[in-house]
């Protein structure tokens, strides 16, 4: 994947379509909270699924605005002796898109190195145990067409860098439906976000964390990615908090359960409730008239994304990645259900 | 005209200010006009707490006036007390802020007579230091060594290493707790009051950091919560017990917070980020706590900083509590910012505009309402903040009349007045209809010699973003493209029309003064070099070399490098007409070419833009003459040099198409697709530049026609099909199938490729082809 040839998308695409039937599939989790400390609850799951790996978020890179530089911010912490880990570490690091707009061409390769040594120390701290080094890492950044260049060239130095490491990243559904624009990442393997589909800003979204028919319309027609892919399915959920048909906040972690003795929230349909007297709701200030759109993932849904999937990945492999280990998250669901899909 | 037009004209410009244009912020997300500035307010000392967690507006925002300073408490009037006012505010803070924790230890080896240690002119002239020196309050330095190694362990350092240097060190509750220890032992043994009371906060903040509330409440009300000095270490005692008593769900640390928050300007933020609440029940709680009207105002405030908070209706609380609130400014200005951000923001669309929404008239409605309870209050200190604050919402509304009477009442102080002038002037240049040179002289000499206007880089945009729509409405594209864009920005889509209506303007003698100001840095030659690269984009050479050769020869081929505006200037070499079968572009084109372009022995080995073109006519001619074995060279030769000039070739510079890979995308600045000064629709759904593949093909089939020698067509047929990859990335196909042999409608999408395969599979060609490609090799499964 890292040189350009002449007829290198169309092997792909020969490759692609000489890959064995499907397997059953293996699954992994996202780990995304700033403390890595799992409790019985995620234990418990971990094992149940057979979880071969954690993704797990060791840093955000952002950039700051007074030091005009991208610099690490929520590092994770890690108490990895409170815990015997049944599964593989890997090092994930979110990175904005504004970094790669504003760090110049040139600057790129410092980035990857940068990056590449932070994982190295911190895996060195805290995972030792696990082998000299992490056997994949995974970048995760929504790159536009204004950045790709700047991010692929960054994820070719870090495949340089990192040369006995797997190098993946995170794709989203845009990005696959329109791979002809935004380009195929030079990285061993993707993993598609099937999630966080539709607008969270626009009223008349109905769920913008998962919608089937956006899922249907992404697959639709869509040609075969020219890149192994695993898939993010979500197991979070939020209210969005309106008001005047814009978005006012968003309260993580929301369930309907949450809800049901909230006198001051009258519930409509479609998952809408209106505020009827102003309230705080989980830190969040609602006044009155204000709007809350609530929006679950269920089991369901899940069963019938995954469904989507097969269909598009006919005759390839394809992986489950859970975002994220977190109890509020896994309360929804039973392990044996997220061990079918 | 009515004065919608204002909106009208932001709205259909929403998103043109660029970051050149940002009121002192340099930030591509700022993206809305703001005229009414935070900075309005007048007292210098809430400027501090113009933060809202959702909207850092105090990053961008500048105060407009100097006021009466009122002190603040700090560390340095803390420590100026401790030193009895023996030494300035300078002094304590070179102390403080300059000198590190091994300084110190240095200065205490100096002080004691080591005649080794050695310190340098600054240190040994600060006038604490020579206290110290001379006896005096040397426990200070002790207490200052050991706050300098608290702060170590309490506070993050920002840059590579954050959050893992000494991270067991950081983490080692055991450290920590030794510095507890460590502090009680010097609080006993202080004399000064003032340092027992810091080392107080730092067991206070040491026991927070290490979930040791109990003895942090216990340090704090045993301590701290009676002692007479209420300066400011004693309010960061504070607000740290606050954090103890809220990661318990303590009703009383909302109550704290907010006492740190009307105390302590500089801790606001902080203070906001930690004033939360889960139900009515943990408010009412706390609220309870207050002891006034003015401390009750104060939750209302902190209310509406927070996330979604709506400033408006915490302004009508705050107003019921404490009419002569400073705050209410602050609400105010808050609320006019949110409604500019609502109004301008590129977020919404034109007919989203919200004027037409019930909810904005609604919102300005109040808010004049609101300014109107103010002013009828009289001899209110604030009085001319409100009328502005009211022109500028009836400017909103549309009643430029009513705005521009409000505007004119304020006579001081002077930054309003200042700032009604420049409202005014908005006013005016907003409801403009119809412009000439006249009109916009009148406004651009103003803009450029008033000092209450010139100042404001939003009024500079939005005044080209008038101009630039009233002039188009009379068919002026060249002005209305160059009141946001330079000429280089045309290279990413080349537009003859506008190329020549540029080249007039350019050329216009009399010029209004506003047209000098937009073509005084034109480059006639980059616009001559721009026209002839439109012909020759689309072959139409003879054109192109009439205007190359009125050229300059440094003009040869303008190499891009990392910014539009930065060019170097070099030649180019025969190798544009070679057919490397490689496409590797971090090796040099010589080094993966194949050989047979090394045959060609036409021409000069280095062109310029010029005399490129005359090579490409020459072989052109030569060809029509040729025999066909030497006509299908040339042809050959011709076809690799469509595709190395194409996108995706090694010579993409000759015909601008340097940005391909993202830098820019083909879009001019800002506002032209608003205007349809180019039918943009192809952009949107084709963001590439132009690009025509069958340039190419044309001279491959050309060639093809020309030869039998099926390793010479082999040859020909891979280059073809290379042209063809290049066509599937190009705007021309709307779709893309990635299959190498159809297409969706069951079409043969790789005609030559397909070709080449089936046909040419036992030449050498063939062969050495599989041999260089892994890819292809891999491909035909060998």
């Amino acid at each position: 994947m890292k040189k350009f040839s002449l007829f290198f998308f169309l092997v792909l695409i020969c490759l692609v379509g000489c890959s064995p039937q499907h397997q059953p599939h293996s699954y992994s989790f996202y780990h995304w909270k700033s403390t890595f400390e799992p409790d019985s609850v995620d234990l418990a799951y971990l094992n149940a699924l057979d979880v071969n790996k954690i993704y797990l978020r060791f840093f955000d890179v952002a950039w700051d605005v007074n030091e005009k530089a991208a610099l690490p911010i929520s590092v994770l912490k890690t108490y990895p002796d409170s815990v015997p880990l049944p599964c593989s570490i890997i090092p994930t690091v979110f990175i904005t898109n504004e970094v790669m707009l504003k760090t110049k061409h040139e600057e790129v390769e410092m980035l990857a190195t940068q990056i590449f040594e932070k994982i190295d120390r911190m895996w060195k701290a805290s995972f030792l145990e696990l082998g000299e080094q992490p056997y994949e890492v995974q970048i995760d950044c929504d790159w536009s067409l204004k950045t790709k260049d700047r991010y692929f060239k960054f994820l070719e130095e870090l495949n340089k860098i990192m040369a006995n490491t797997q190098v993946s990243c995170t794709i989203r559904l845009h990005q696959l439906k329109y791979a002809d624009k935004t380009g195929v990442p030079p990285v061993d393997f993707g993993v598609l976000m099937c999630y966080n589909m539709g607008s969270l800003r626009n009223p008349d979204e109905s769920n913008s964390i998962l919608n089937i028919e956006r899922t249907q319309k992404y697959f639709s027609g869509t040609s075969k990615y020219p890149l192994a892919l695993s898939v993010a399915l979500p197991l979070f959920s939020w209210g969005v908090h309106y008001r005047s048909k814009k978005v006012v906040g968003v309260i993580n972690g929301l369930h309907h359960q949450d809800l049901s003795d909230k006198s001051f929230l009258k519930p409509l349909k479609n998952g809408w409730y209106k505020v009827t007297e102003s309230q705080f709701l989980f830190d969040q200030y609602l006044y009155k008239d204000d709007m809350l759109r609530l929006e679950e993932v269920s089991y369901e849904n899940l069963v019938e994304v995954t469904a989507l999937l097969e269909n598009y990945f006919t005759h390839r492999d394809w992986n489950i990645v859970y975002y994220h280990l977190d109890s509020k998250c896994l309360k929804a669901f039973e392990p044996e259900q997220l061990k079918e899909l | 005209m009515n004065i919608k037009y204002f909106f009208g004209v932001v709205l259909a410009f929403w998103g043109l200010v660029q970051s050149a244009f940002g009121c002192g912020y340099d930030d591509s997300d700022y993206q809305y006009y703001n005229f009414f500035h935070q900075g309005l307010i007048s007292k210098s000392w809430m400027y501090e707490m113009t933060y809202a967690p959702d909207y850092p507006m105090n990053y961008y925002n500048t105060l407009l006036h100097e006021d009466e300073p009122v002190e603040q408490l700090s560390h340095t009037t803390d420590w100026l007390e401790i030193f009895d006012k023996s030494v300035d505010a300078e002094t304590v803070d070179y102390v403080l802020y300059t000198l590190t924790e091994s300084d110190l230890k240095v200065i205490e080896l100096y002080i004691k007579g080591n005649k080794v240690v050695k310190v340098n002119d600054e240190i040994a002239q600060n006038g604490i230091v020579k206290l110290w020196l001379s006896g005096n309050y040397l426990e200070t330095l002790k207490y200052l060594k050991f706050a300098k190694t608290c702060e170590y362990y309490a506070n993050k350092t920002y840059g590579w290493y954050y959050g893992e240097e000494n991270s067991e060190e950081q983490t080692d509750l055991l450290k920590k707790s030794a510095l507890i220890e460590e502090a009680e032992e010097a609080y006993n043994k202080a004399i000064n009051p003032l340092l027992r009371l810091r080392y107080a906060y730092q067991i206070i903040r040491m026991a927070h950091y290490t979930k040791q509330y109990k003895k942090a409440t216990a340090t704090y009300t045993q301590k701290v919560q009676n002692t007479p000095a209420k300066n400011y270490i004693y309010w960061l005692a504070t607000e740290q017990y606050a954090g103890v008593l809220s990661a318990q769900n303590d009703n009383r640390a909302a109550y704290l917070f907010s006492r740190v928050y009307t105390e302590v300007p500089s801790r606001s933020t902080q203070c906001i980020l930690s004033f939360k609440f889960s139900n009515r029940q943990n408010w009412d709680a706390s609220y309870q706590m207050c002891k006034n009207d003015k401390e009750r105002s104060i939750f209302y405030v902190m209310r509406a900083f927070l996330n979604g908070g709506l400033f408006l209706e915490e302004f009508e609380n705050v107003y019921e509590l404490d009419p002569q609130s400073p705050f209410l400014e602050l609400l105010m200005a808050r609320q006019i910012n949110n409604l500019e951000r609502e109004v301008f923001s590129t977020y919404e669309s034109p007919d989203k505009f919200p004027l037409k929404s019930n909810y904005s008239q609604e919102t300005l409605l109040k808010l004049v309402t609101a300014c109107d309870k103010m002013i009828q209050v009289g001899n209110h200190p604030s009085l001319p903040f409100f009328i502005l604050a009211r022109g500028y919402a009836q400017l909103m509304l549309g009643n430029k009349k009513e705005a521009i009477a409000n505007f004119r009442t304020i006579s001081a102080p002077n930054y309003l007045k200042d700032h009604a002038i420049l409202f005014e002037f908005l006013a005016e240049l907003v409801t403009l209809e119809t412009i000439d040179s006249g009109v916009e002289d009148y406004y651009w000499q103003r803009l450029k010699q008033e000092s209450a206007l010139n100042s404001c880089e939003n009024l500079h945009a939005i005044m080209r973003d008038v101009f630039s729509k009233l002039v188009l409405k009379s068919g002026q594209k060249a002005k209305a493209f160059l009141c946001y864009n330079t000429p280089s920005n045309l290279e990413s889509n080349l537009n003859l029309e506008l190329i020549e209506d540029i080249i007039l303007l350019h050329n216009k003698p009399n010029k209004s003064a506003f047209e000098k100001e937009l073509t005084q840095n034109i480059n006639a030659n980059e616009l001559i070099e721009l026209k002839g690269t439109y012909y020759m984009q689309r072959n139409k050479l003879k054109e192109a070399a009439v205007l190359f050769g009125q050229l300059p020869e440094y003009y040869a081929y303008r190499f891009y490098t990392q910014t539009p505006q930065d060019y170097a200037y070099e030649t180019f070499n025969t190798t544009i007409f070679a057919g490397n079968i490689k496409h590797h572009f971090e090796d040099k084109i010589e080094d993966q070419s194949d050989s047979y372009w090394k045959k060609l022995k036409y021409g000069a080995k280095v062109y310029t833009k010029l005399s490129l073109v005359q090579q490409l006519q020459q072989f052109e001619a030569l060809a029509a003459v040729s025999k066909p074995e030497i006509a299908a060279e040339i042809y050959y030769a011709l076809g690799n040099a469509w595709n190395n000039m194409s996108p995706y070739g090694f010579h993409r510079n000759v015909l601008f198409h340097h940005a391909t890979n993202g830098h820019d995308y083909g879009y001019y600045a800002n506002g032209i697709e608003s205007y349809g000064i180019i039918d943009y629709k192809y952009y949107y759904t084709h963001p590439f530049y132009f690009y025509d593949a069958k340039i190419a093909f044309e001279y491959f089939e050309k060639a093809l026609a020309q030869t039998q020698d099926k390793e010479f067509r082999a040859r020909i047929l891979a280059m073809a099909a290379k042209a063809e990859l290049f066509q599937s990335y190009s705007p021309q196909t709307v779709t893309i199938d990635w299959s190498p042999y159809y297409n969706s409608n069951g079409e043969s999408s790789m005609k030559y490729f397909r070709q080449l395969v089936e046909e040419y599979s036992t030449t050498n060609y063939y062969n050495e082809l599989i041999e260089e490609c892994y890819y292809f090799k891999a491909f035909l499964g060998l």
